[in-house]
């Protein structure tokens, strides 16, 4: 579904993600972790377009995202760490547009709407004017959107950030919907222990290098993530000193 | 602390951000260009104005006084008038407020901050006035080195007083807009009214004038009672009386003073953003539409919740109705126009006329400049369009497309009025319904050329990039150079030195405006699709 390769970019002098390669197939549910400033977002904001890069390719479904990137961006769906949206919108005329974005048909729309608003508990909030909305809620409504398409891709820059822990758990369950139906899902995240309950893949990067992917299994054999997260980077860490 | 606040809001103000150029020093070279066409314009129009006072008063010794108060009235309400609104944003709407608000920096000083930079803005707006009224006084007095340095310091005063009222109007502009419903409506509304009082003023200020002029001891002996203040800065810096120039001082800074603590106490509060909107209520209703409806509705949305986008960028608009009903209602005056400037001696045809009035048309068009901030409001949600598929070219095109529709139903209106007041053959005709909508085409994609150009993505009030941004500023002041060069080329080349007839020289300036939005159109096809991906 995802399949990064050799990716590069660098701002000025400094290399942000340097020659990474991975790959996520369909119905799994990749955590990507790292420290601040690792190259995360930057990898993130690449595998949806927004950001050109310096070397590399990323395939979506075989489709490449430089040669093809608005039928790449059609079976995607992004959601950022800090969501901001259309505050001159009421939430239901967000939708209403990213559904027209994405041609999704009128039955449909309502149909995913009502659903995720509901899992979300901001069905009741819809009418509303954004600019009202908590980061909480916009951050539900940014997931609303993301799903509203039924994308086979979903790229989430640290998505439990400002959610409740009703909502953060209404999302989780999400995800795993969302995979057990043939979806993948990359995304960012400094919790580790969710990493560890929620994912069957997990990816590594430190100072933009994948350092450690696989299975969740295969990562941290008998500790915990943290265990295992802590540990790499130390090493890496002396590597580079 | 309250210098680095100054020097973060300006350094917003001024920064030109792309990830690829950092620097200001474009925008500085704007800013000092936009200085200068400012000075230069609003500079003779006061020159002239003061220079009529100061001929009458420069031989009345006892009314000199009467000639500094005039300059503090009309620097004082040219800064109040120009600020109120902008004190409103600058104060109570950055959106770095909370930010600020959360961190250990008393309220006070980010207000101190903010007012600090309104009274810079003051300061340059009371320079329109003081330069030129200086000047005209000067050349006709002589220089007097006691009367120079006060009529110096003394300027420096007034801008505390407007500064001051404009951030109390501010303040209660922010008050009222916060406890509306629909607070888009009430700031139009405002902003409306405040504009009415302007061109009412403009547009009567010659006749004000001659009738100050004829008027002049009784309304400086008016003055004393109703404008102490001014008649305290004229006899001030006249004189010089040292203690109504003291009196002055200590009045402004006491104004400012006050100000800044009365609003301190309620800072917190407005700024904080209290949103009081009753919850729309109701079923949920979907529609779904084609991506250009979509995308097109959401420029429509963009441009009517702001009413500060609406006021800068789409004023023309109304301001063309208003000329349109005008000219049917003047009919008489205007169809009288041609008989009289032909006894002038001028050799001007009816089509030649006609030719004028459409390109007259065309340029009060050219007033709405849609698409020239309209990629910089994106803003921090630009990440929306980008990451949707969604041509880039589909994009731009909403864009412009917004630009067009908005503004090209009331440019046909005020074109048929024209053509309803002059009554022109079909050539006439075509060139009314064409020229100006030639030009409404050429300001909106130029605009949307200068925003992909110069874009102003980071901005923490919507007053920047639509008020300070460079797009909006080339945009403009090129439009306007272009109206001017037409006007001096006319005057110059037609009527004086009759080296082309008045046909001709205006389809050469239609033909310039035609290759312009020609290329503009082609540096649009090929590059600004790639220019919208980079940002």
């Amino acid at each position: 579904m995802l399949r990064i390769n050799d990716l590069t970019k660098h701002y000025g002098q400094k290399c942000a993600v340097d020659h990474l390669t991975l790959h996520i197939r369909p119905g799994e549910l990749c955590a990507f972790i790292g420290h601040n400033g690792a190259g995360k977002t930057t990898t993130l904001k690449a595998c949806v377009g927004i950001l050109d890069f310096d070397g590399g390719e990323i395939y979506i479904d075989g489709k490449s995202v430089r040669k093809e990137p608005l039928a790449c961006k059609q079976i995607i769906a992004y959601v950022p760490d800090n969501p901001d949206l259309y505050e001159f919108m009421t939430a239901d005329k967000y939708l209403d547009f990213i559904c027209d974005v994405y041609g999704v048909s009128a039955q449909d729309r309502r149909e995913r709407i009502q659903k995720y608003a509901e899992m979300l508990e901001l069905e009741n909030d819809l009418l509303q004017p954004i600019a009202s909305f908590s980061h909480g809620m916009k951050q539900k409504l940014a997931l609303i959107a993301a799903l509203a398409h039924a994308p086979k891709l979903l790229i989430m820059d640290e998505p439990f950030v400002g959610l409740d822990p009703k909502a953060a758990h209404a999302v989780k369950q999400v995800m795993h919907e969302h995979c057990k139906a043939g979806g993948a899902i990359f995304f960012s995240t400094h919790v580790l222990e969710v990493a560890e309950k929620l994912c069957d893949r997990v990816a590594i990067i430190k100072d933009g290098r994948l350092i450690r992917s696989g299975t969740m299994e295969e990562v941290r054999g008998d500790a915990s993530l943290e265990d295992v997260f802590m540990e790499l980077e130390d090493d890496h860490a002396g590597q580079t000193d | 602390m309250l210098g680095k606040l100054i020097k973060l809001r300006l350094q917003n103000i001024l920064s030109r951000t792309t990830a690829r150029r950092k620097n200001g020093k474009g925008m500085l070279v704007l800013f000092a260009l936009l200085m200068v066409y400012c000075f230069g314009v609003f500079g003779f129009l006061f020159y002239q104005m003061f220079g009529m006072m100061a001929e009458t008063l420069a031989p009345v010794p006892p009314y000199h006084w009467f000639y500094f108060a005039m300059i503090g009235l009309m620097s004082f309400g040219i800064s109040f008038f120009f600020t109120a609104f902008t004190a409103k944003s600058e104060l109570f709407e950055a959106t770095d407020n909370e930010l600020l608000l959360s961190m250990p920096i008393r309220p006070r000083t980010i207000l101190l901050s903010r007012m600090a930079i309104l009274l810079g803005i003051e300061y340059l707006i009371s320079l329109l006035v003081v330069v030129p009224a200086g000047i005209a006084w000067f050349r006709a007095v002589g220089v007097n080195a006691a009367q120079l340095v006060l009529y110096i310091v003394g300027s420096a005063f007034l801008p505390l007083i407007s500064a001051s009222i404009a951030c109390l109007v501010g303040w209660l502009l922010a008050r009222l807009t916060a406890r509306a419903r629909n607070k888009t409506l009430v700031t139009m509304i405002f902003s409306l009214a405040f504009l009415a009082i302007y061109f009412v003023v403009y547009f009567n200020a010659q006749r004000y004038i001659t009738t100050l002029m004829q008027n002049y001891q009784s309304v400086a002996d008016g003055m004393m009672g109703w404008g102490f203040l001014f008649f305290w800065y004229g006899r001030g810096v006249a004189e010089p009386h040292w203690l109504y120039f003291l009196l002055v001082a200590a009045l402004a800074f006491a104004a400012f003073t006050a100000a800044f603590l009365l609003l301190g106490k309620g800072f917190l509060k407005v700024s904080s953003s209290e949103n009081i909107q009753k919850r729309r209520t109701g079923a949920l209703a979907l529609r779904s539409s084609k991506l250009s409806s979509a995308l097109l509705r959401k420029e429509f949305k963009r441009f009517t919740s702001s009413a500060i986008y609406m006021l800068n960028c789409g004023l023309g608009l109304v301001l063309m109705v208003i000329a349109a009903v005008a000219l049917v209602v003047k009919a008489d005056a205007v169809r009288e126009l041609l008989p009289r400037l032909q006894g002038m001696g001028l050799r001007l045809s009816e089509l030649d006329l006609v030719l004028i009035v459409s390109i007259v048309t065309a340029l009060i068009s050219s007033m709405n400049c849609i698409t020239a901030p309209s990629i910089s409001l994106e803003g921090k949600t630009l990440w929306i369009l980008r990451a949707a598929p969604i041509p880039s070219n589909a994009i731009l095109a909403a864009k412009l497309k917004l630009h067009m529709l908005l503004c090209a139903l009331p440019t046909l209106l005020l074109s048929c009025a024209a053509g309803y007041v002059l009554r022109p053959g079909a050539a006439g005709w075509i060139a009314l319904l064409i020229v100006p909508q030639l030009f409404v085409l050429l300001n909106g994609v130029f605009g949307l050329m200068m925003n992909l150009c110069f874009p102003k993505l980071d901005w923490i009030n919507e007053a920047v990039p639509i008020k300070q941004s460079a797009s909006v500023m080339l945009t403009m002041l090129l439009m306007m150079a272009y109206s001017i060069l037409i006007v001096i080329g006319f005057v110059i080349l037609v009527l004086l030195n009759r080296l082309l007839t008045p046909t001709a020289f205006l389809l050469i300036a239609l033909g310039v405006a035609l290759v312009w939005l020609l290329l503009s159109a082609l540096w649009l096809w090929k590059n600004g699709a790639k220019r919208f991906e980079r940002l």
